[in-house]
């Protein structure tokens, strides 16, 4: 098998579509064990084992197709309703599948299949039993003999095999293989190895029902009821096939796997396009002065306009290609909720909708964290105890929603749950006791504010407040990844009735509207997502507190910030008061629900930018989110809020 | 225990040598169609007990077709008819629920042998 033929660069494809099986095998085992009787799961996961058992086969991962091939005959049981669906079948399925994982994992990592130790696993789905079920299976070969002058052989032998699966019956392995069956690779006749319950007269006459076979027969077909021992397992060991089983089940869609660094270079591309469209606009601009050339800037403005709606459709599909459904990551939380559930002895009804939604594929790894953080949060503290509902007057089963939708240039993900809310009461006290507000601020704060306290570092860990909050268990992580992506967290709650996160994400990382700052030589890019307000603040109505510039804003103390002191980890350039402008023209930013003003020269204007990053040869550069290509060429250094926010406060507030 | 045919051939010749070769044998051709939008069509009106099916059709394919009867009738039998060269079809035809297929140039007892199995008599 891999002694003649060289596997590996199939390497990457294998584990993809293995990955994606392994994915949708947990989601519809967790469905199978609501809906037991649905055979669409039954049959969706049959097709994964199957096809994980095939491509593994082919790469010559021996163990893995060992297994797969054995929880494809455990599902073959349900299929066929030798064994019932229940909760324990459901568990081994589920552990079976975790080893699957964890190989894959290993593969990935080394390139080869690990040497574990998988006889407990093995056995465990071998003699798995179910509710008063006696197996009566064997299995035999068959020799099916083509009438002679048959034409189209491989697709009859084809025809053959998928009439025997179609009636329940597994076929194990063939001689010569499936590939060369349907390569037509063998003479008038060939043999199947078929594991079922029925007699062979039976099958035989389910193999003569397709036309232009001659005749069949079975081999072996004595005594293969005891044949269920060890012996018998060992040959099964043996006759794992080792070719592109797969292709019977699997139904080629019209798609082509590019690789993801391709599409990121395209991008990139366009983004180099999208800079000269401005540069062109720009060269119009200039011509306006030049009488003589108007005709020129005319057709030049033209062609200009028409560059820049290819580039626009252009980014536009691109884009779109980037795009993954949320499913990729939503589909992996019922397994989590489940197991979550059981560990609790909660009941919980988990609900996903709009898994449809795209989203760029890199901001889809960045928000599986977090996601997976709220989810936890909300079985853990969110849902009360079955007994509590109860007595609340609540339905027993809890409810989590899982929710997503696209709203204009950005996707929402919800994520509710009907448990015991948050409590303000409870939150203000602890605030208060932090330090982090005195009684008289906090009595004039909006509940929506006093709810952003779990957001703040080391709100949470304290046992008190995950007690009777229920919530903020590494709350900051999650809103600090969140907004690290130019994304928003929002949460509502009510005591008693539930909490709704909001994650409000851009559709895309690479392209965003910003606002343009001139500092002394420099221009300066400000994500317009994190400008709350352009302000032209007095110099008399600033003040220092803390040895910090402060003015007031919306009856809040706003520190003044100098940018590009703050990039150079200082706080101030000027020595006296004296240096201070008469009038400072503030972009006040929000971060992690704190503001700050940042002082600039000069307000030059909002405009889209194609995000560059600035590469890894680069020294200490927080602060800075990026570097932009503008119009004329020049250079624009990204502003990345938090972290300057972070350098601020290091810097020695 | 014969039964009622439909035939679906783009091609009248096809159609008049299939007829010949089932109502010969004892089978009723209870209607005939020339592409698969027609075939859907007249399924749903005659319902046929087995239908033969061109692959290669204007308006819609034999494989289209086969996937919009067993929309409808997800028990309909249907026979492919095949040129050579056209094994990858014919497997998508057989995913898309076919019974079986023959191979033109079409032999008698070929047929008749297919039509039987597929009816089970």
């Amino acid at each position: 098998m891999g002694d003649t033929f060289d596997v590996s660069h199939y390497l990457g494809v294998f584990i993809e579509e293995a990955k994606e099986h392994i994915e949708s095998l947990e989601e519809n085992l967790v469905k199978l064990e609501k809906e037991p009787d649905n055979q669409d799961f039954i049959q969706a996961i049959f097709r994964s084992f199957h096809t994980i058992k095939g491509s593994s086969g082919s790469m010559g991962f021996q163990q893995m197709a060992e297994l797969a091939h054995l929880l494809e005959n455990l599902l073959d049981r349900v299929r066929r309703g030798e064994v019932s669906v229940s909760s324990s079948l459901i568990d081994l399925l589920l552990q079976g599948v975790d080893f699957l994982k964890r190989m894959l994992e290993e593969i990935t990592k080394k390139g080869q299949e690990p040497d574990w130790n998988m006889e407990e696993i093995f056995s465990a789905l071998q003699n798995f039993r179910g509710e008063g079920e006696k197996d009566d299976s064997g299995e035999y070969w068959l020799t099916v003999k083509l009438a002679p002058d048959c034409s189209m052989k491989g697709v009859r032998a084809y025809l053959v095999i998928s009439r025997l699966q179609d009636s329940g019956i597994e076929v194990v392995n063939t001689v010569p293989s499936l590939s060369d069956l349907e390569g037509e690779n063998f003479g008038q006749s060939f043999d199947v190895l078929v594991r079922t319950a029925l007699p062979p007269e039976e099958v035989a006459k389910i193999v003569e029902s397709v036309a232009e076979i001659e005749r069949v027969e079975a081999k072996g077909g004595e005594g293969e009821e005891e044949e269920r021992d060890q012996i018998e397992e060992k040959e099964e060991k043996n006759t794992v096939s080792p070719t592109g089983e797969q292709k019977i089940t699997t139904n080629l869609k019209k798609t082509v796997r590019v690789d993801v660094e391709r599409l990121d270079s395209l991008l990139n591309l366009v983004g180099e396009l999208v800079i000269d469209r401005t540069r062109l606009e720009d060269i119009i601009q200039r011509l306006k002065d030049y009488q003589e050339l108007i005709q020129f800037r005319e057709i030049l403005s033209d062609t200009t306009t028409h560059i820049g709606r290819i580039t626009n459709d252009l980014q536009m599909e691109i884009m779109k290609a980037r795009m993954l459904p949320l499913a990729e990551v939503f589909n992996r939380f019922p397994r989590l909720i489940r197991d979550l559930a059981r560990q609790s002895g909660k009941e919980i009804n988990f609900i996903i909708e709009g898994e449809e939604t795209e989203l760029d594929r890199s901001l889809l790894e960045e928000i599986t964290d977090p996601l997976i953080h709220l989810l936890r949060n909300a079985v853990d503290h969110g849902i009360e105890s079955r007994e509590e509902r109860i007595s609340k007057g609540k339905p027993p089963q809890g409810e989590i929603v899982l929710r997503a939708y696209q709203e204009e240039n950005s996707v929402v993900i919800v994520v509710e749950d009907d448990g015991r809310g948050l409590d303000i009461e409870k939150i203000k006290d602890k605030a208060v006791r932090m330090g982090l507000v005195t009684p008289e601020e906090v009595s004039k704060m909006s509940e929506q504010e006093i709810v952003d306290f779990i957001f703040y570092p080391g709100f949470s860990t304290s046992d008190e407040v995950t007690e009777v909050s229920g919530r903020g268990v590494g709350m900051d992580v999650v809103k600090r990844n969140i907004e690290r992506v130019n994304g928003q967290v929002r949460v509502e709650s009510q005591l008693g009735v539930g909490t709704a996160f909001y994650l409000r994400l851009p559709l895309t990382l690479a392209i965003i509207r910003a606002l343009l700052v001139r500092v002394g030589e420099s221009i300066y890019s400000i994500p317009l997502s994190d400008v709350v307000e352009i302000e032209k603040v007095e110099k008399e109505n600033t003040y220092w507190v803390n040895r910090v510039l402060t003015t007031l804003f919306r009856g809040k103390t706003l520190p003044l910030l100098w940018l590009e002191a703050l990039l150079d980890s200082r706080k101030y350039d000027f020595i006296s008061e004296d240096e201070i402008p008469e009038v400072l023209y503030t972009v006040v930013v929000s971060a992690s629900s704190s503001l700050a003003g940042l002082v600039v020269d000069e307000v030059l204007g909002e405009q889209e930018i194609v995000i560059k990053s600035l590469g890894s040869y680069m020294g200490d550069v927080r602060g800075l989110g990026g570097a932009t290509i503008l119009g004329d060429g020049g250079i624009s250094l990204i502003i990345d809020v938090a972290s300057l926010l972070w350098k601020f406060s290091r810097a020695g507030g | 225990m014969p039964g009622r045919i439909m035939i679906v051939d783009d091609a009248a010749f096809m159609r008049m040598m299939l007829k010949d070769i089932l109502t010969k044998n004892g089978y009723e051709v209870v209607a005939e169609a020339s592409n698969g939008h027609e075939a859907v069509l007249k399924y749903e009106e005659t319902r046929p007990d087995l239908v033969t099916m061109d692959i290669t059709m204007p308006e819609m394919d034999g494989i289209t077709a086969v996937k919009e009867i067993r929309k409808k009738d997800p028990q309909a039998k249907i026979i492919m008819c095949s040129a050579m060269g056209q094994q990858a079809m014919v497997v998508d035809a057989i995913q898309a629920g076919a019974r079986d297929f023959i191979v033109k140039p079409f032999k008698p007892d070929r047929v008749v042998e297919a039509v039987k199995k597929v009816l089970g008599n």
